[in-house]
């Protein structure tokens, strides 16, 4: 393991996230509100942050050696394990600085939450939280979504840091998403490009509906990442506005859809985009899971009018199914089977190569003719089938892929709901935390529900969750290679 | 498919059936059972009437469709299996329907399915009640069904033809993993059966020289070594509350959970082979575990003394892990994260070519075995890693059936589970009974704990998982080629 070489790496990152931290630190010297007793006003814990990181990842870059070119797969991981570990924790600083979160481990947890774009928060009082902290906490979910990594790969292609081991272990869906164009550089900066243009398509769209710039701006990054961070306690709710919610509907699906589609369709290859069979099944998976919890909830609340029910529903379900985690009903309250099929929903996540978390609709693709495959050989069993999706070959490594983070996700998921439950944690509470966090999803269910948060979870639960979040966002293997010895054997 | 060969095979079957029960015919006249208030015929006569309609139909079957076995093919292997498991539990029911034990046909044939799959799940409330014919036949139904009514066939009539192998992998617990320990197919069913004999004899004998009634003894043996978990008591064995019985159970319920072959290797004196065995070797750990975990937990969640718990503990984890059944405790009282860890175990269940049910040790070895290699292939990406399970390396096909089937049982449970929580079943119960029924354990969590049992449940419901424990003994596969159109074709 070149340790010094993963550390060089590391302090371009940081470097970049401190130049990134002065645009929060704009925002809060342009709203200059007081500060509380006893802590740093906001541009101070801004420009702090910035120094700190700044110097870390100067001493990081100067002092370590350059080895990227060598770098080998697993080092790949390392790097993106660390800098998820570290970035984040430098990220945490303002909200403990400004005392909006005084215990570290709360502010890590919503430093974590952001990156991963999970939206699980402590925060009990949105309203007293000065304004650039509420900017930060929803730009760091931006910036999560597509990946920093990602980001400084478009940016700074000539430093060097190109390495493919790196794209596949931070973008989510892993294997599974293929490479668009032949040099990894321009398909980080395609990526990024289109992420930026849909940003500010939505960030417009809002505006013009009457939103203010900066609740504008906060949603659509909170929208197109899936993370689902608001200004807001009561969260989209907060808008009474059919537009509004509609426009973040539409965007929290495309931002669930592989972002090279998305390129396809401004290239106007319109076809492949439409026979895509990913996008065809998230698609339907939509469609039908909205007309089914339309149908339910209008079966359980019979009084209430039909187009607010279904606008309910299809909000919710576009939300959980993309991990998004925004509300516009506590959806806590509704019959408890049709909340079990919500929990299925956010296990299953959108599309491999979007911003979504969650097991990927691809590796359900892949599951379910894995199982119907098998039972074709049960009845020709000397036939020789070959495992396709659309008119492709899945390769055995895609399959076991698929396998793998199934059932690490299903294994993890168990054992942090009995950790959970073992801290005393009501069942309901312990399990949809876990799922909240592991599936970066946001709001569970009974006490961190919609209408509540996650400061009721004792501090070793945090940190657990923590771990979720990051297991989660960069789907396993990155974090896992951290505790296997083989991976540091030089 | 060759479907009048396969009724012909389903004819020899159910002669077979009728021979057998004679036996609680006999049990019935001895006694001299009384009928019940709402039977309809007293026990013998109903015993005799479906020992009747059993024979002739099994003989007409027999005589007027031509036999073809020899050509069977692997799905009409399937298919056999498991149309002769579900008319034999028809006619294993009729004995509860006509007798009055149960009014309503469909608790008849959840009962019988229960026994035959050696589920354990009982929709009787007043068992202490019931004539002893009747309790005789609910537990020699286990018995039967532990081994497998087809493998009997096999083992009695060599000459009858219907040796196949393809009905040997349908019908035993861990199906394609399962060795054949001799090369010919008769041999291996008798070797199976004898065991199972000695062990049942032995148990027999153990229990009475304690001080058990013989009938009593009998009835718990049928149930122990089969991991079914039927007690003629109310209270199951906490009816007895005396150490040396609960030790005698909890070490043939151990042995019900061992793979077979191992214990024809004992009784040969090749130790060896069984303490390398990699599937008894994990066995024997999770029980260890689980039972050291339980203990801990007991004795601090209760105050109760480590002795007392270490008994409570021991004797309802290994029921539990074999998916026996039997409760000296309501493990529904217990703290949180032991019930959510009962439940864990009874996913896991005990060894391959055992009697237990479930997902079987081996598979969940065979699990582990491929994550741990997708991480090693992490860290060298060329290397070619081969699966392998003790010293062999497992063929790719197994691993994908291995997997195909996790996500079926997995799905599965899924789907019982909600389909319960739409009948208005609440969340506990609706999860705990389809894992239950799905894994042939028993007793669940909720309303159908060790404490109450499965009448209160809607009837849709009821036959879901009468669908469900079907599935779980033959493994999913078996039942589901049943519903597909493919199966069906010429």
């Amino acid at each position: 393991m070149n340790l010094k070489e993963v550390f060089n790496v590391i302090g371009h990152l940081l470097i970049l996230l401190a130049f990134i931290l002065l645009i929060p630190l704009g925002v809060s010297l342009y709203y200059h509100q007081p500060a509380s007793a006893g802590y740093l006003g906001e541009y101070q814990a801004f420009g702090l942050t910035a120094l700190l990181a700044g110097a870390t990842g100067f001493g990081f870059w100067k002092f370590f050696p350059q080895g990227i070119e060598s770098l080998r797969e697993r080092e790949g991981f390392i790097i993106v394990a660390f800098s998820w570990i570290l970035l984040p924790l430098f990220g945490a600083l303002p909200y403990s600085l400004t005392g909006v979160c005084p215990e570290f481990t709360d502010a890590y947890f919503e430093s974590v939450s952001g990156f991963t774009t999970t939206g699980a928060t402590v925060l009990t009082h949105l309203a007293d939280v000065p304004r650039g902290i509420l900017f930060w906490r929803s730009m760091t979910q931006w910036l999560g979504g597509m990946g920093i990594i990602l980001l400084y790969l478009a940016i700074f292609p000539a430093l060097g840091i190109g390495s493919f081991h790196l794209f596949r272990a931070e973008i989510p869906g892993g294997v599974t998403v293929e490479r668009m164009q032949p040099q990894l550089v321009h398909s980080a900066k395609v990526l990024w490009k289109t992420y930026v243009i849909l940003s500010l398509v939505e960030a417009a769209l809002l505006w013009l509906g009457g939103m203010t710039l900066f609740d504008a701006l906060c949603h659509t990054f909170a929208t197109l990442s899936t993370g689902g961070f608001s200004p807001y306690i009561n969260n989209i709710d907060h808008f009474q506005s059919l537009y509004l919610q509609m426009v973040i509907l539409v965007f929290m699906f495309l931002a669930g859809i592989n972002f090279a589609l998305h390129f396809n369709l401004i290239r106007g290859y319109f076809q492949d985009v439409f026979q895509n069979p990913e996008l065809r099944f998230y698609t339907a998976s939509v469609l039908f899971f909205i007309l089914l919890t339309a149908g339910w909830l209008s079966h359980a609340y019979p009084d209430q009018p039909a187009d607010i029910l279904l606008r309910k529903a299809a909000f919710t379900v576009v939300s959980l199914h993309t991990t998004t985690g925004f509300t516009v009903d506590d959806f806590n309250l509704w019959p408890t089977p049709l909340k079990v099929i919500l929990l299925g929903l956010m296990m299953m996540g959108a599309c491999s190569g979007s911003t979504s978390g969650s097991i990927k609709s691809i590796r359900i693709i892949i599951l379910f003719r894995m199982i119907g495959l098998e039972i074709k050989k049960l009845i020709h069993p000397q036939a020789v089938i070959h495992l396709k999706v659309g008119h492709k070959n899945v390769s055995p490594g895609h399959q076991t892929n698929a396998v793998t983070v199934t059932a690490l996700f299903t294994a993890v998921g168990g054992l942090s709901f009995v950790l959970l439950t073992f801290m005393g944690l009501d069942a309901e509470t312990a399990g949809s935390a876990t799922f909240a966090t592991l599936f970066n999803t946001g709001p569970g269910m009974g006490l961190v529900g919609p209408a509540g948060d996650f400061s009721v979870i004792p501090a070793p639960g945090k940190w657990l969750l923590i771990l979720d979040m990051l297991m989660g966002r960069l789907e396993f293997f990155s974090i896992l290679l951290l505790f296997v010895p083989v991976a540091w054997r030089k | 498919m060759n479907l009048k060969a396969i009724f012909n095979v389903v004819g020899i079957l159910l002669i077979l059936l009728s021979g057998i029960l004679l036996v609680p015919l006999a049990v019935s006249l001895f006694y001299a059972d009384p009928a019940l208030p709402l039977g309809h015929r007293t026990p013998v006569t109903a015993f005799l009437d479906s020992c009747i309609s059993s024979g002739v139909t099994g003989f007409l079957l027999w005589k007027f469709l031509p036999s073809g076995i020899e050509k069977l093919r692997e799905r009409e292997g399937f298919v056999i299996v498991g149309v002769a498991w579900i008319i034999i539990t028809f006619f294993g029911a009729l004995p509860f329907y006509l007798t009055g034990a149960c009014p309503e046909f469909v608790d008849a044939y959840f009962e019988a399915m229960s026994g035959f799959t050696t589920t354990g799940a009982s929709i009787l409330t007043n068992i202490d009640a019931l004539p002893h014919g009747i309790l005789f036949w609910r537990n020699l139904m286990q018995w039967l069904g532990g081994m497998g009514i087809i493998i009997l066939s096999l083992a009695i009539f060599p000459a009858l033809g219907i040796g196949s192998f393809q009905l040997f992998k349908a019908e035993i617990p861990g199906g394609a993993t399962v060795e054949r320990m001799k090369p010919r197919l008769a041999e291996t069913a008798k070797v199976l059966w004898k065991t199972y004999l000695v062990l049942t004899l032995a148990e027999i004998i153990l229990l009475k020289a304690g001080g058990m009634g013989l009938f009593d003894a009998v009835c718990h043996t049928f149930s122990t070594v089969a991991t079914g978990g039927f007690s003629p008591h109310q209270a199951s064995i906490g009816h007895f509350n005396n150490l040396y019985f609960e030790t005698i159970i909890m070490l043939f319920m151990f042995l019900g959970g061992m793979n077979f072959a191992l214990h024809y290797n004992l009784i040969l004196g090749n130790f060896k082979v069984v303490f390398q065995n990699p599937e008894f070797r994990f066995y024997v750990t999770m029980i260890v575990t689980a039972v050291a975990v339980t203990t801990l937990g007991l004795a601090y969640a209760t105050g109760d003394s480590l002795e007392h718990a270490f008994r409570r503990a021991a004797f309802n984890v290994v029921s539990i892990n074999t998916t026996t059944g039997y409760a000296t405790d309501d493990f529904h009282l217990w703290p949180d994260y032991l019930r959510i860890l009962m439940v864990s175990i009874m996913m896991v269940g005990g060894c391959s070519g055992s009697t237990s049910g479930s997902f079987k040790a081996i598979r969940v070895i065979i699990l582990f075995k491929v994550i741990f290699c997708e991480l090693q292939k992490l860290i060298h990406p060329r290397a070619v890693v081969r699966i392998k399970v003790g010293q062999k390396p497992l063929p790719p096909n197994y691993v994908m059936n291995v997997v195909a089937l996790s996500g079926l049982f997995l799905g599965l449970t899924g789907v019982g589970f909600i389909a319960l929580a739409f009948m208005g079943v609440d969340l506990t119960t609706a999860l705990s009974a389809s894992i239950a029924c799905l894994f042939n354990i028993g007793p669940g969590l909720g309303q159908v704990g060790p404490a109450a049992d499965y009448s209160q449940l809607p009837q849709a419901g009821k036959w879901i998982l009468v669908l469900w424990m079907l599935m779980g003994r033959l493994e999913i596969f078996g039942i589901l080629l049943l519903f597909l159109p493919m199966t069906w074709k010429k």
